[in-house]
């Protein structure tokens, strides 16, 4: 039997083996902070904390400000800006709306821990700076938590964050435990920022926060901010006399995240025209501003908003009548650089004014609303009824007006004293109506894998 | 080197260059990688050249893999036993039979756990990156059966093939959707779990006519495949699209890899009930095609016709939302509404179509008149006109059945957001042999 062999090529391609590395780093990112870091690791990773905030910052803002009734975004590329969460459901699937405001705090707050990981084997640091990093850490830590908790109020939620990504998810906890974590990370962060100088230089945004013993006022102020948020009046008083609270300094003194278009920077997204924009002012802020002596609007109408062409937005009705409008365009941030306040003077002052109003100090409370309002609003002092609730109103429209398109104020606060349904004056009728929603669902991919 | 890109913003008018502006941005991105494969192969010619057989085997080893000097092996095997004139009319029958494994490596990236980094106010920052990845990652290993039959019938006028096969995917590298309470969206991993492919290819060949003056020669094929998860070692995740309730790509064991998912309407309290609502996997895919040779004149013609395989409107959707569809008052305003009522199912809409791929006349000109023109130097001229995408039959309501705003990704494909419509195409083109 003939039987023929073909040979085919046995291909050895070797090009010079021995000389070859085949255990090759990544070129392009550095590798999770590890131990023992430089001076320089460890301020690239706290600023880091920073970066990782300002994820959600703006879109915390625009958001926020749509659920409060401050902002319509009416984009004809995205219906989902009223539709989804103007009317829902809110779709726990959709990591930019339903699904919103969880990864990105979450990121934060893992990028923190891992540093909070590794920082006792910096060497090249003493303990003091080490604690310093800690506290720094820790409070920015507080602050993701609180966004997560301002938009998922009613939610349980993982407080154990930074196991591995093919491990189990970390368990839920309930809201009231999660917000006893924050203040946990709160005071611990306090405890921590006691000693020396923090070993890195921080962004503009916080000038004059920018040491130990005035970033420990950021985050005093942030712990009296919780205090309120949880009712506690009498302890929420105590903290704002430990932050940089000021009735005689401006009242846009605070910490604020910057943006900006140098070299890898991120501008700021809500920077977007006044006029063309898909991003508008609620139609209520003009018909519910109160007036000035002379009969012009609320100077904080005046000076964050402006008139632009209208347009309408939102199909769910075929009766056109029904359809949202507004010709309200926002000026409140009028350069890609301009920062986002995180918490400022003029919240610390009312916020004063509530934990007054709380604990029935009704003169201290109209003495700090009448500081905002003339000094803000340029309104003449407030001289309706002095009782709990006309105050307490009082006191929502000051928030409101002081601190729009900054953070979902309206929404926190209205919500807080059941009084969303004075925010809704003039949105759709629907069938079915707009409704201002109490909580956004927990996320799909975080509920899934359980 | 590394490839570098700069984002500029706010370039002077009639300027070009990225210098010319207030910022500029440098992105740069390098994927160094080394890889070595070893390869033999020993065919055997037997039983009076009727047998072959082949065995192969390969080994690879890659910077990509976690484990860098691992070498993995990949053997193969096949056989064919041709039958000469086994009954009347059939002048060959060849029996088909192979095994073979392959490995797909890891994509450049996927070992690497790293930080990601990010400017503020012109301060350097890291921190976590969004994609957490594995530094134990491997291959995967693709082994596939096949079996298959070739025949030539009639002189040579008519040409059967036929094949099924069957391929396993093991140790599946998969990027997941991980709970972002871990401060991470998403997670690439080896040894995800399995993949099996079965599938159905069948080409015919036939020479309806072949004479002096006219050939005909017409090709079919046919294909179908399916897939399914055989095993997944997460529990289910979903990936691509824009959000469950607009459609969105469910990975899960037991069910196709193209499942498409979106909500089934709404429970009590306002939330969407996740379930499937298609499948973007075609039920079979055909083409026809025809060349004609007649005198000096050819005509060819290609017919592709796909059943099934669902693809996600959002286009419409978004022409339902603006009331701008042109069905807006008969059946736009109801799928709106159906979609508000959480039901995800009428933009999930069947993707069948029959085109007229491409048609071809050619003529070539008389070799006198081809002298005569273009001078002794020409050994031919043909003057052809094509047109391209000419036909098209769907009950599609979107510009185009053949759609995918995100490339040609494996899972996420079939999404149709306002994209560019392929455009429809002439051409005249003159041809000349030297």
């Amino acid at each position: 039997m003939p039987i023929k062999l073909t040979r085919a090529a046995l291909l050895l391609a070797f090009v010079s083996a021995g000389a070859c590395n085949y255990d090759i780093a990544n070129p392009n990112s550095p590798s999770v902070i590890g131990e023992n870091p430089s001076a320089a690791q460890v301020g690239a990773a706290a600023r880091g904390i920073l970066i990782a905030t300002r994820q959600d910052v703006a879109d915390w803002a625009l958001d926020g400000a749509i659920f409060g009734r401050e902002a319509y975004r009416i984009d004809p590329a995205d219906p989902r800006f009223v539709q989804e969460m103007m009317q829902g459901p809110l779709d726990p699937g959709s990591r930019a709306f339903g699904g919103d405001h969880w990864l990105e705090p979450y990121s934060a707050i893992r990028s923190a821990n891992d540093l909070l990981a590794v920082i006792g084997t910096a060497s090249t640091l003493i303990p003091e700076q080490q604690s310093a990093v800690s506290g720094f850490a820790h409070t920015l830590q507080a602050y993701n938590f609180m966004i997560i908790l301002d938009s998922h109020n009613q939610d349980q939620i993982p407080i154990d964050v930074g196991r591995d990504a093919g491990a189990p998810p970390a368990p839920f906890v309930t809201n009231a435990e999660a917000w006893a974590h924050v203040i946990t990370l709160l005071d611990q962060g306090a405890t921590e920022l006691q000693g020396a100088a923090f070993p890195f230089t921080l962004p503009p945004g916080f000038a004059g926060f920018d040491s130990t013993a005035t970033f420990l006022k950021f985050n005093r102020a942030l712990r009296a901010r919780v205090a309120v948020y949880r009712g506690d009046f009498t302890g929420a008083l105590t903290y704002l006399s430990q932050s940089f609270l000021n009735t005689a300094a401006p009242l846009a003194l605070g910490v604020y995240m910057d943006f900006g278009t140098g070299p890898g920077d991120v501008a700021n997204p809500l920077a977007v025209s006044d006029q063309t924009s898909e991003n508008f002012g609620h139609p209520s802020l003009e018909t519910q501003a109160q007036l000035q002596v002379g009969g012009a609007l609320d100077n904080r109408y005046l000076t964050k908003l402006v008139k632009r062409p209208p347009r309408s937005g939102g199909t769910t009705d075929t009766d056109p009548v029904q359809l949202l409008t507004s010709d309200l365009g926002w000026v409140r941030y009028p350069s890609p650089s301009t920062p986002i306040p995180l918490i400022k003077n003029e919240e610390l002052i009312l916020l004063r004014a509530e934990a007054s109003i709380g604990v029935s100090d009704f003169v201290t409370a109209v003495t700090d609303i009448n500081t905002v309002r003339q000094t803000s609003g340029g309104l003449p002092p407030y001289a309706g009824v002095v009782d709990q609730p006309a105050l307490l109103a009082e006191l929502l429209y000051n928030k409101r007006y002081s601190l729009m398109y900054e953070g979902g104020h309206s929404w926190i606060d209205y919500r807080r004293y059941g009084l969303q349904a004075s925010l809704q004056s003039i949105d759709r009728p629907g069938p079915p109506p707009d409704v201002i929603f109490a909580t956004l669902p927990i996320p799909l991919s975080e509920t899934q894998p359980r | 080197m590394f490839a570098t890109q700069i984002l500029a913003r706010t370039l002077l008018p009639g300027q070009e260059s990225p210098q010319q502006t207030t910022s500029q941005t440098v992105g740069s991105r390098l994927e160094p990688e080394r890889d070595l494969g070893i390869f033999g192969q020993e065919e055997v010619l037997l039983a009076d050249r009727r047998l072959l057989l082949t065995a192969g085997l390969r080994a690879d080893r890659s910077s990509s893999n976690g484990n860098p000097d691992k070498f993995f092996l990949y053997p193969k095997l096949a056989a064919s036993y041709r039958f000469l004139k086994p009954f009347g009319g059939v002048d060959a029958i060849k029996l088909r039979g192979a095994y073979g494994q392959t490995g797909n490596r890891a994509l450049f990236g996927s070992k690497y756990v790293t930080d990601t980094t990010g400017t503020i106010g012109g301060l350097f920052g890291t921190y976590i990156n969004n994609r957490a990845g594995d530094p134990q990652i491997q291959p995967e290993r693709q082994e596939e059966f096949e079996g298959g039959i070739d025949a030539t019938l009639a002189n040579g006028r008519a040409e059967l093939n036929l094949t099924l096969y069957q391929r396993n995917i093991r140790d599946l590298i998969l990027e997941q959707t991980v709970a972002p309470s871990v401060g991470q969206e998403l997670r690439v991993f080896g040894n995800g779990g399995r993949l099996r492919n079965r599938g159905l290819e069948a080409s015919l060949t036939l020479q309806p006519v072949q004479s002096r003056d006219l050939n005909w020669i017409f090709r079919t094929t046919f294909f179908a495949n399916r897939a399914k998860i055989t095993s997944l070692n997460v529990p289910p995740f979903q990936t691509g699209g824009f959000a469950l309730f607009l459609g969105t790509y469910q990975i899960e064991q037991d069910s196709s890899p193209t499942q498409i998912f979106g909500t089934v309407g709404n429970d009590a309290t306002g939330n969407g009930i996740p379930g499937k609502v298609g499948d973007a996997n075609p039920d079979f895919q055909m083409t026809f095609s025809n060349d004609i040779d007649f005198h000096r004149f050819t005509l060819g013609f290609l017919f592709d016709w796909k059943h099934g395989g669902d693809i996600i409107n959002l286009t419409e959707f978004l022409y339902d939302n603006g009331a701008v569809s042109k069905d807006y008052t008969t059946d736009g305003a109801n799928r709106f509404n159906l979609l508000g009522q959480g039901f995800t199912y009428p933009y999930v809409q069947d993707g069948s179509y029959l085109k007229l791929r491409e048609v071809n006349l050619s003529y070539n000109l008389p070799d006198q008149l081809t002298s005569s023109l273009f001078g002794r130097g020409i050994r031919y001229a043909r003057l052809s006109l094509t047109g391209r995408n000419l036909l098209r039959f769907t009950p599609y309501r979107g510009l185009d059945p053949e759609v995918s705003n995100f490339a040609n990704q494996a899972i996420v494909r079939n999404i149709d957001v306002a994209p560019f419509p392929p455009s429809r195409s002439f051409f005249f083109s003159i041809d000349l042999g030297f």
